[in-house]
């Protein structure tokens, strides 16, 4: 990737105008003082709500995992430490629950970042009806989770549609909801069907944005289409996989439809999402305290998954 | 800075004010004729249960000065919003859950025991199966609305074609094998006849419309019991599938005859002789797809709707009949700021005229054995089958204070086994996930 004749195009990129080139404009403090006021006032309600309906409940829900209790007592709640932490990592259900979660999130990665690149590079063509190729890719974005699962169960069923489908060309109906070995991949099918539109929509915008003229000059220097895209395209587009990669993994890290409304968490807890399995711990079990830490546990997970991408992911060019 | 300090102002006051609108209490209407006013009793119910609209607007009818305002969920949501709302400062008056629960809610303080508001006779009047279910130490939590079980319902049309002859009476009732044969026979002859497939026995709808549903499929198990055993037999232990102290499962849940139980409730979904579905398939019965399928009693009400020409069979069992009693019911919530009107408007829904006329329009199977007796319709087709079922075979689900947490892990253990788990493996997980909860 460093050799050859496109090897300084970064450096080109670098200096085609990014805001990085220009010299910062200096303010006077009075006039920053000056605007600091109104900010505050039309953040301060953006801010209140964000401490009454993200912060406080985090911050009840760090002390309830350190806590043992049920939600029809919590009066009666008792200290106990570490445990619902320790817990965690020596019960098999829940250890078992974060295992498929992590299958869960690669399996959605790994398929929904090469589709939504080559579906992007299909719509950054020349296409008729482009828009409505764009917009039914989309489609699913904007569509409801529950909506959603409900619509893929039905097409997955024993007598769903694509039993139906197998069957007029002789193939014994399959278990795509009740086989322990088809579950998981079904439910990351239908989550990549669903996620792929938004990754899609990103990867486009990144596309139309990275300079012809580099992909020209590469190719008047001999560089074929694949040389191109991973010597050009690809990195030029290091910053949007990343954002991409975070998102799509916290969407995945966050999935519940799937295991509520298709499969309760069955066969044998292949699709029991960790999220499902803190919904049951606290609402049907009544053990808000190990729920919480559980919680607790998953966004410290989601934090490090994110934190080892960017790091993993990290640009070294800019255009 | 005058005007910076406005706009601040502006945007705090207008967020404050937001914030009273939302969290301040509506008034409550006044009625010409309440000189003590009206009293507003607040109500949480699950969708299509009760209590009714119907039920509620007939009470205040009768009470004027007395109306209700109405929160409704999904019934899969129900427990949830009970859980949430149960700590919080101003829980609903009045609550709809599921029976076997009352153990559980009773015993976290959250319902109200409603002894002193039964009127004289009721516990004379009252089935055993409902008492039971709605009371925890030896108090009373609801009077209980209704009782409901499941039977088995056949489409004639299919059934007919088959040169089949279902049992209509109890002391005929099918043995599974039997059953099972029938709706292999029935499958064979409907799918040829239809040319795409029919189910002998219809898929399940209750619960989350999948296999497993301790309320349906827990029979199989509890069925190779026998009550009559000696009680420190595996017989014994097997029917009751729980310790009579509530602390175990060990021993109860995963005898040899619940794993036999078990292999057999496994061979209706796989292998040669299955005759049903591993997964939904709404309104089977209805549409032709399903020779049988084991409802609880208000599908009658649903059949007859449709045009569906059906008849009842009492549930099939293995070696004890059995079938599990108890429906939604509604109590009252102890920390309720108005408990007094409360609990006298749920006792009143639920016995005397009133009830009498709701459950006379709905066809649905009393509580009461006054009220059931004073039906003929209940002793007829198509109700006589689950009403004599709940009279003669009923037991209770496996109460107890923790039924949330059994409930959860017998069924997800039978809905392994119905897509091909080890019965014996999953019954044993399901122990080794309970007990710890069981002996807290």
């Amino acid at each position: 990737m460093h050799s050859g004749p496109i090897d300084s195009t970064p450096l080109a990129v670098r200096d085609l105008g990014g805001s990085t080139s220009l010299p910062p404009r200096r303010r006077s403090k009075s006039a920053m003082g000056k605007g600091a006021l109104p900010a505050l006032a039309f953040l301060t309600p953006f801010l209140l709500l964000l401490l009454v309906f993200q912060y406080i409940p985090l911050a009840v829900m760090a002390r309830s995992s350190v806590l043992d209790y049920s939600l029809f007592n919590p009066d009666n709640a008792t200290f106990v430490g570490a445990d619902n932490f320790i817990r965690i990592f020596t019960d098999a259900e829940t250890i078992q629950s974060l295992l498929i979660t992590f299958a869960f999130i690669l399996g959605v990665l790994v398929l929904v970042v090469p589709a939504s690149f080559a579906l992007a590079v299909f719509l950054n063509g020349k296409l008729p009806a482009r828009a409505l190729v764009r917009t039914m890719i989309f489609l699913p974005v904007v569509t409801s989770s529950v909506v959603v699962a409900t619509l893929w169960t039905f097409l997955l069923n024993e007598t769903g549609l694509i039993n139906s489908v197998l069957a007029t060309v002789g193939i014994p109906p399959a278990g795509f909801l009740t086989d322990t070995t088809q579950a998981l991949p079904a439910i990351i099918v239908m989550t990549v069907w669903q996620q792929v539109g938004l990754a899609t929509v990103l990867f486009l915008g990144g596309l139309q944005a990275v300079p012809a003229e580099l992909s020209e000059a590469a190719h008047m220097d001999g560089a074929g289409p694949l040389r191109r895209t991973l010597s050009i395209t690809l990195p030029l587009l290091s910053r949007t996989t990343l954002f991409i990669v975070v998102v799509m993994t916290v969407f995945a890290l966050q999935a519940f439809a799937p295991a509520y409304i298709m499969t309760g968490g069955a066969p044998q807890g292949t699709t029991n999402l960790i999220i499902y399995h803190i919904y049951k711990t606290a609402f049907i079990l009544q053990q808000p305290g190990y729920a919480s830490a559980m919680a607790l546990v998953v966004l410290a997970f989601a934090i490090i998954i994110s934190l080892i991408q960017m790091r993993l992911l990290r640009t070294r060019w800019n255009y | 800075m005058k005007r910076n300090i406005a706009t601040l102002s502006t945007a705090v006051g207008t967020v404050a004010i937001m914030a009273l609108a939302g969290c301040s209490a509506g008034s409550t209407p006044t009625i010409a004729g309440c000189e003590d006013g009206v009293t507003e009793l607040s109500v949480l119910r699950a969708e299509n249960n009760s209590p009714t609209d119907e039920q509620l607007d007939a009470y205040t009818a009768a009470n004027e000065c007395v109306i209700f305002t109405v929160d409704e969920v999904p019934f899969g949501n129900l427990a949830a919003k009970i859980a949430v709302l149960a700590p919080s400062s101003n829980p609903p008056d009045i609550v709809g859950f599921d029976a076997p629960s009352t153990a559980s809610y009773a015993s976290q303080g959250f319902l109200l025991p409603l002894d002193d508001y039964l009127p004289d006779g009721w516990f004379d009047d009252v089935t055993s199966a409902t008492l039971t279910e709605n009371s925890w130490d030896g108090q009373v939590y609801s009077p209980g609305n209704e009782q409901d079980t499941l039977s088995l319902y056949f489409n004639k049309e299919l059934t007919d074609a088959a040169g089949i002859t279902p049992p209509t009476s109890l002391d005929t009732a099918w043995t599974w094998p039997e059953a099972q044969a029938a709706m292999l026979t029935c499958q064979v002859s409907a799918t040829e006849a239809a040319g795409s497939t029919v189910y002998g026995l219809a898929p399940s709808r209750l619960g989350d419309g999948t296999p497993g549903t301790s309320y349906r499929d827990q029979l199989f198990l509890r069925s190779m019991g026998d009550p009559t055993a000696p009680e420190s037999s595996s017989a014994y232990k097997t029917f009751y599938a729980i310790s009579d102290d509530g602390t175990t499962v060990d021993g109860w849940l995963n005898t040899p005859e619940a794993i036999e139980g078990a292999t057999f409730y496994q061979n209706l979904f796989e292998g040669p002789d299955a005759v049903t579905s591993k997964t939904g398939l709404p309104n089977a019965l209805i549409d032709g797809k399903a020779c049988f399928d084991l409802e609880v009693s208000s599908n009658a009400t649903t059949l007859t709707s449709a045009g569906v020409d059906f008849g009842v069979s009492p549930t099939p069992y293995l070696v004890t009949p059995v079938v599990h009693t108890g429906a939604v019911t509604f109590g009252v919530t102890a920390r309720s700021n108005n408990a007094e009107a409360a609990a006298t408007a749920v006792v009143a829904m639920d016995t005397g005229d009133q009830y009498l006329e709701w459950v006379e329009n709905n066809l649905r199977i009393p509580v009461l054995v006054s009220t059931t007796e004073a039906l003929p319709s209940l002793s007829e087709a198509p109700l006589n089958i689950p009403v004599e079922e709940i009279q003669e075979w009923g037991v209770p689900r496996p109460p107890g204070p923790h039924f949330d947490a059994y409930d959860l892990y017998v069924t997800a253990a039978l809905k392994n086994i119905a897509y091909g788990a080890d019965p014996k493996t999953e019954l044993d997980q399901a122990v080794a996930k309970l007990d710890p909860i069981l002996s807290k």
